[in-house]
């Protein structure tokens, strides 16, 4: 089931409110959830809720049998076990058919290749399961003796699909207890609005201009049409994805749930390794917390656990090439930038500093935008004078006309508005009241809005459900 | 419990009542309408009959076709459809949003001259 669709909102959700609000005590509020997570998991394809609940059976043995054993050897067995059940789970689902085309190629072999579709957030509940079963194993976390208490954790509907990657000690103590305080509804519905806002008025509207230029033929792409689709399409992937982040952190608060941030206005980075302290924050900080202190390469050679971190990035995001080529342009910048040195990097001009920021996030937008090779070599050269369409064309420039209100609101809604306004707000309890209700009604504005768009809309599915 | 969101500011109760009564207003108003007024079955403007509620069955619910079906139902035929598709073309005038028309234009101008 998709948030930002009608069955979702006006059928799926009220039930859900109504009956989780009733429902007492938080065992029974904690049964709800998982029933309805479930529900809203098996909607559309049943059957592949038991592999959800075969992920939580087996990590939850981990985790038991982690705390179980008291020899270190057996421990590190059962992390291992886990590890191997884990990647093995993504393995099949994600990458077989990717993996047997490339070697069918390479050989010149002809092996059958799987045609097995993707689950929706296997990437993301598995890197939840595996968060949990390496901090049991490290000791930061007791396991979970309690099978069902883990499986909302696992299965936890607002996160599941998307993310963000909440770790288990995130939410442990308020999986036992927790209250929604009248601030956390208040904050969590307008959130969830903000976020609704944001994918369908914002992320919808510029993919389909999107679709106009990347998405059909790129031969024909003038210079500035190549840049004017890519720009967009980085526009388009933020409010799509961090749209879907604020309805997940939205919905939790409602249930009264505290998941930490995964955006934090990543396009006023000032730099590449900047940029991914905003972006996708959760992602970040798993590779951050869990692969870079036990590759290989050890603390010996920093330099080449970056780079592993960065190809597992792109290989995360999708059985591709491109993501592939994306996760490894992006660790290159990233070496480059500790290479400088923070000091020597703060030292460049700030506008140099935005304009060389700016600049390698379209272009890996562009690269993560184009799953056919050729079409990117294609698109990569449009960028550049070797361009043989020119520099303009008639259809940029109309477009830009014809959309310049979406741009701009856009543009402007990548800034933190929000902060602005909440300082605003500090400054007497008249301009607080004043911004407060402005902010109430421009929320409701916005879910009528939103609404209405969503009538007959066929292009609503989250970019990052395929991950 | 631990309040992780220390930085938020304390917004007086009166207005945090405000916020989600005018939110939840508008929600239940449109849960309401969408769930109980009378669904169209046939779209005049576009000349064709609109996706109707499937019966449900053990098979076709596990073979997923009940519920895509049923999502295509309720997408679909929406109580007073016309009137919001009249509007999102207005708005769509108005701010300068890409039609929904499913025309896409691609290749240099005189190709499309021609």
């Amino acid at each position: 089931m998709i948030f930002s669709s009608l069955i979702f909102l006006y059928l799926f959700l009220p039930i859900c409110l109504v009956v989780y609000l009733i429902a007492r005590p938080i065992q029974v509020k904690n049964a709800v959830l998982i029933i309805l997570s479930l529900a809203f998991y098996a909607w559309g394809e049943p059957t592949r809720i038991v592999f959800l609940i075969l992920s939580a059976v087996v990590n939850y043995f981990v985790g038991v049998g982690i705390g179980a054993f008291k020899k270190e050897k057996y421990q590190k067995l059962c992390l291992i076990g886990g590890l191997i059940f884990n990647i093995g789970m993504i393995g099949v689902f994600k990458y077989s058919g990717f993996i047997m085309r490339n070697i069918n190629a390479i050989f010149s072999a002809d092996l059958p290749v799987p045609d097995i579709v993707i689950m929706a957030g296997i990437s993301f509940y598995t890197f939840q399961v595996i968060s949990y079963i390496v901090d049991c194993y490290w000791g930061k976390i007791e396991p979970q003796k309690n099978f069902f208490k883990l499986l909302l954790y696992v299965c936890l509907f607002p996160q599941l699909i998307a993310g963000p990657i909440v770790r288990y000690e995130t939410i442990a103590a308020e999986i036992d207890s927790r209250k929604t305080t009248l601030n956390d509804f208040s904050v969590g519905l307008t959130r969830f609005v903000v976020g609704l806002s944001k994918k369908v008025i914002l992320a919808d509207q510029l993919y389909r201009i999107v679709e106009d230029f990347l998405g059909s033929s790129v031969d024909v792409l003038t210079i500035s049409g190549s840049w004017y689709g890519v720009i967009l399409y980085s526009l388009y992937i933020y409010f799509d994805f961090s749209g879907y982040s604020d309805i997940a952190i939205g919905l939790g608060r409602i249930f009264g749930f505290h998941f930490n941030e995964n955006f934090n206005h990543p396009y006023l980075c000032k730099d590449i390794t900047e940029f991914w302290q905003r972006w996708h924050i959760s992602l970040g900080s798993f590779f951050r917390d869990y692969l870079l202190p036990i590759t290989f390469f050890g603390k010996r050679n920093k330099y080449l656990s970056l780079f592993l971190v960065w190809l597992c990035t792109g290989i995360w995001h999708g059985a591709n090439w491109n993501y592939i080529i994306w996760g490894i342009y992006y660790g290159l910048f990233i070496l480059l930038e500790t290479f400088i040195g923070k000091k020597r990097m703060n030292k460049i001009p700030l506008v140099i500093r935005h304009i060389y920021s700016k600049l390698v996030i379209i272009i890996g937008f562009g690269i993560f935008y184009f799953e056919d090779i050729g079409k990117l070599g294609t698109f990569l050269r449009n960028l550049t004078p070797f361009n043989p369409n020119g520099w303009s064309g008639y259809f940029e420039q109309a477009s830009l006309m014809s959309n310049a209100f979406l741009i701009i609101a856009a543009v402007v809604c990548t800034f933190p508005l929000m902060n602005f306004f909440g300082k605003l707000a500090e400054k007497n309890n008249t301009a607080k009241a004043v911004i407060s209700v402005s902010g109430t009604l421009i929320c409701a504005c916005l879910l009528a809005f939103s609404s209405i768009l969503l009538v007959d809309s066929t292009r609503n599915a989250f970019l990052y459900w395929r991950f | 419990m631990k309040d992780k969101n220390n930085n938020e500011k304390k917004t007086p109760r009166g207005l945090l009542i405000f916020n989600i009564a005018v939110i939840l207003a508008v929600f239940t108003g449109i849960t309401v309408f969408i769930n109980t007024a009378p669904r169209p079955t046939v779209s005049e403007e576009e000349q064709r009959e609109l996706a109707k509620c499937p019966k449900f069955t053990i098979e076709s619910y596990f073979s997923g076709e009940f519920t895509e079906k049923f999502s295509e139902y309720y997408n679909d035929a929406v109580p007073m459809r016309s009137t919001w598709k009249l509007i999102i073309s207005e708005f769509r005038d108005k701010l300068g949003f890409k039609p929904d028309d499913g025309v896409d234009i691609v290749g240099p101008l005189p190709d499309i001259e021609e």
